[in-house]
């Protein structure tokens, strides 16, 4: 080999040695040049992500737009995301929430897919919290059916927000490949930014939901409201105080100071109340509101209440309360006002009568208090009905007022009570003058819808500050006064006396004794011997309650039985006297029989059967030998009630007689109603034989019992003459002092031994 | 190794011995020779490289490496005048390889091995120098400082005191630097 062809030889290998190295060195560069572009793909990828995440895009866009981006990035056929419960447990994948990749070869779905954690790819990543990638589907048992046939290589990655798995991000494609870490760095990466945009935007969500709900409930307030900032610069006026004031949008704009958005609604107001509104400004202090109410110029009321606010502004809410204030007055009037006849009521009388009387002290006058009663009201309205007697009382009302000054006060106190205070100086004559003005007025017929009616009134008159000081007292003693004026007949007035008040003192005193009394066992029974004028021996006793007072001795019957019976101590009170007869008569000889009377207010219901029933029990006397008086009085009320009352009794074996026959009305016609056993001649018959009708009365009613088949008593007997004229009347029984007084039930035995004459004898007289 | 290397120890043979002297080296080390500065070669190649010049010149790897060192600095001055340029002396220079020269290096040459250099000064001024690489290539070391100091106009007195190859865990270099006065002229030159 020549040198030449060495040398030749030398330089090929060195030609060839650096064409080598060039081509060497040039695929190295194209790699770096690919590595380049990879990255920058990848940058841009991330950055786009992150841009839009925080373009404020809605989620939806945001996604979609992330799953498009990695489609097209990795050449993935179909990108899927799924949204995971909260707690991680499902996965839910919405139907915009699948993308097709540039193929479009996987058919999307249409219905919302859920998954188990670690169900299926997706929910092994979310399970694992980490990506993976699966390079054979057909290989992976556990990955359940592609999404689509023909899908082969899959990948997922996990969304992270605030160290939650929030969503997956799910892609396939057609041909199958291996792994690629760096790839799923890079998504997980995007699937990094896409968590924080998804936690940003659910934070907005919150924060819009948030300001939505303020809006409603600013809005949907029923007061309205405005916010001023530390400036005093208008923030938000909300609808209901625009529609409150009628302002316009542009009269409500932010920004506007508080002085000029008053002057520009200044002629709402009411004078002054633009000024009264800017010092609430001034006077509302952290934790101290100022309000006030502020007149409008159409009428209105406003309550305006003034809050500071935390951060130095003030928050102004306003409510009208028009309606609230009528109501109020209304409620007021109603409290003082009686309904029917718009008078003022008691309660407005007594507010009145303290203000009067104040003055009229102040000024050293006088006043006087009328108290009114309807004569026969009750009448026209049991015969007219209530219809007609309210229209009365109307009419009542206007002819009071009409006899009456403005400075005089008339009111209704209820019922058919009216009361008037005068505030005329000139007493006793204007009240004199007033209450003949009055009585006269009220004595005129009134029409009432075509019905005559004729009613009257009775005056009672108390004057300050003779009779009294107070409202109190002289609406008591005009109360007195009327009673007196009432008891002195119709159509009259009274003065109040002092010594009315010192009876109502004593009656006050005598109810508290009566009480007490009976409960310190000062009543007894005494007997009073009634003899029978056939056989002349005595028949029985009359059970006569005795009141034996530790101060006053014996109360005689007519100073407390009224009055018991007034206040319905007399029920007790009549029973514990039965009992009492009933235990006393079984200790006397048979056939001796006891009369017990029984008070009308007794005869209520079943209770005088009941206490009849109940003492006869307790005593085991024989009923026939028990009495039962009534008087008519008994008879006066509930017939139907009262008659069924006395069947009872006389089933149970007691006789009942008919006490002080011949008072009453219709004595004679109670005979008819009802079969007694006895009747009891009051004692003015027995008095009144001295005089020429007597004997002739007498004979007529022992004649009429006799012929009914009714035996008869004569009350009151006190002499030979009035004993022998009975006698000869056929007379059954007598009774009386001629006998006995009442006594005791320890001097029973005694009258006896006195009394007991042998038959056909004359009577004996007990000493 | 990356292919820069080679092309520096290929441009110091041909420089010192001529072309047809790497054409031998080539020959004699079974290597194709092509490459290229951004490739990267087995180990293996510059072992048997090294070994071949070793052979030819009757000498040992090591002292080839050393000389390789010493010659490539120059070289390395030329194609990368900026890392020499902004230090004042051998001592800077070593200090900047961490810090500078070898991230520079990572850039352009992804995924190259650099070694890391630990440094301490002793009391007397004189830097310790730490080297620990399993390519264990400390004599190529020697021969980069030796060439720096060249560079820098100064003389060097170098010390390696421990050794990998004599069964210490890391090499250590003591490193002396003192400004020569004429000599870096004609060396320079």
């Amino acid at each position: 080999m020549s040198e030449g062809q060495d040398r030749i030889r030398q330089l090929e290998r060195r030609l060839d040695r650096a064409l080598r190295a060039r081509a060497a060195a040039e695929a190295i560069a194209e790699r770096g040049l690919r590595e380049l572009y990879d990255r920058q793909q990848e940058l841009e990828l991330l950055e786009a992500t992150a841009s839009e995440a925080s373009r404020g895009l809605p989620l939806d866009a945001a996604v979609r737009g992330a799953l498009a981006r990695l489609c097209a990035h990795g050449g993935w056929a179909f990108g899927r995301a799924w949204l995971a419960e909260p707690g991680g447990a499902r996965l839910h994948c919405p139907p915009e929430w699948q993308v097709q990749g540039s193929d479009g070869a996987a058919p999307l779905g249409a219905a919302p897919l859920v998954l188990d954690a670690g169900q299926g790819l997706a929910g092994q990543v979310l399970r694992d919290a980490a990506p993976a990638w699966v390079p054979e589907l057909a290989a992976w048992p556990d990955g359940g059916p592609p999404p689509a046939p023909g899908l082969r290589n899959a990948c997922a990655v996990p969304v992270a927000a605030g160290g939650d798995i929030i969503a997956v991000l799910e892609f396939f494609r057609h041909e199958p490949a291996p792994a690629d870490e760096r790839r799923l760095r890079l998504y997980a990466q995007v699937g990094g930014e896409l968590g924080r945009a998804i936690e940003r935007w659910r934070a907005e969500e919150r924060l819009r939901e948030a300001h939505a709900k303020l809006d409603i409930a600013i809005g949907s307030m029923a007061q309205g409201l405005c916010l001023f900032d530390a400036a005093r610069r208008l923030v938000l006026v909300n609808r209901p105080l625009a529609e409150m004031y009628g302002l316009k949008p542009a009269a409500c704009a932010p920004g506007q100071a508080l002085r000029d958005f008053l002057a520009g609604h200044a002629d709402r107001f009411e004078d002054d109340a633009v000024k009264e509104f800017e010092r609430l400004f001034e006077d509302a202090l952290p934790e101290m509101p100022a309000a006030a109410k502020l007149g409008l110029a159409d009428g209105r009321c406003v309550a305006l209440r003034v809050s500071r606010t935390p951060d130095g502004g003030w928050v102004a809410t306003h409510q009208d309360v028009t309606a609230q204030q009528r109501a109020e007055a209304r409620i007021a009037h109603l409290a003082h006002h009686d309904l029917l006849t718009t008078l003022p009521n008691r309660v407005k009388l007594r507010e009145r009568l303290r203000q009067d009387l104040s003055a009229a002290k102040r000024a050293g006058g006088k006043l006087a208090v009328l108290c009114f009663d309807l004569d026969r009201f009750k009448a026209v309205n049991d015969t007219l009905g209530h219809a007609l007697g309210d229209q009365l009382l109307q009419k009542v009302a206007a002819r009071m007022l009409a006899c009456v000054r403005d400075t005089d006060t008339v009111a209704r106190l209820g019922g058919d009570e009216f009361a008037i205070v005068q505030t005329a100086p000139g007493q006793p004559q204007d009240a004199i003058a007033l209450a003949g003005r009055i009585i006269a007025e009220l004595s005129l017929p009134f029409d009432l819808q075509g019905h005559q009616v004729v009613i009257g009134t009775s005056i009672g008159i108390a004057l300050a500050p003779d009779d009294g000081e107070s409202t109190d007292a002289l609406l008591k003693h005009a109360d007195l006064a009327l009673y007196r004026a009432k008891a002195a007949g119709r159509g009259t007035y009274r003065f109040f006396e002092a010594e009315m008040d010192a009876r109502m003192q004593a009656r006050r005193a005598l109810e508290l004794d009566l009480r007490r009394g009976l409960q310190a066992g000062e009543f007894t029974v005494f007997y009073q011997p009634i003899m029978n004028l056939g056989t002349r021996q005595p028949a029985g006793f009359e059970a006569l309650l005795r009141w034996n007072h530790p101060q006053r001795g014996l109360v005689p019957p007519a100073d407390f039985i009224p009055l018991a019976e007034e206040i319905g101590l007399i029920v007790p009170l009549g029973e514990w006297v039965l009992k009492q007869a009933c235990r006393d008569a079984t200790g006397w000889p048979a056939p001796l029989k006891v009369a017990v009377n029984l008070s009308p207010i007794q005869f209520g219901g079943a209770g005088p059967v009941r206490a009849v029933a109940a003492a006869l029990a307790e005593s085991g006397l024989d009923p026939a030998r028990l009495e039962i008086e009534i008087t008519e009085t008994v008879m006066l009320a509930d017939t139907a009630a009262t008659l069924a009352a006395l069947e009872a009794l006389k089933a149970l074996g007691v006789r009942i007689a008919m006490d002080d026959f011949g008072t009453g009305y219709s004595s004679l016609s109670y005979l008819r109603k009802f079969p007694f056993d006895r009747v009891k001649i009051d004692r003015s018959f027995v008095s009144g034989l001295d005089q020429p009708t007597g004997d002739a009365i007498l004979r007529a009613i022992t004649g009429l019992c006799a012929t009914l088949g009714m035996e008869t008593t004569a009350e009151g007997v006190e002499t030979e003459a009035q004993l022998q004229q009975l006698a000869s009347a056929t007379c059954t029984d007598v009774q009386g002092f001629l006998f006995s007084a009442p006594r005791p039930a320890g001097e029973v035995a005694r009258l006896l031994a006195q009394l007991g004459v042998p038959p056909g004898g004359r009577f004996r007289i007990a000493s | 190794v990356k292919g820069v290397i080679f092309n520096i120890l290929e441009d110091a043979v041909t420089r010192a011995h001529g072309a047809a002297t790497w054409d031998a080296l080539l020959d004699a080390a079974g290597s194709d020779g092509a490459y290229s500065s951004l490739g990267n070669y087995p180990d293996s190649e510059i072992e048997a490289l090294v070994g071949a010049a070793a052979d030819a010149l009757a000498i040992t790897p090591e002292e080839v490496l050393r000389w390789f060192g010493t010659a490539a600095i120059p070289l390395l001055a030329e194609r990368y005048a900026a890392f020499f340029d902004v230090q004042q002396g051998t001592v800077g220079f070593l200090e900047s390889l961490n810090g500078m020269i070898h991230p520079e290096v990572r850039k352009l040459y992804p995924g190259a091995v650099c070694p890391h250099f630990g440094f301490g000064v002793e009391p007397d001024g004189t830097v310790r120098m730490i080297y620990r690489s399993p390519r264990r290539m400390c004599a190529l070391a020697e021969g980069f400082i030796a060439g720096a100091a060249a560079h820098y106009g100064e003389e060097v007195a170098l010390e390696h005191p421990t050794c990998m190859h004599r069964g210490d865990g890391a090499c250590t270099f003591r490193v002396r630097t003192r400004r020569a006065a004429l000599r870096c002229e004609s060396q320079a030159a």
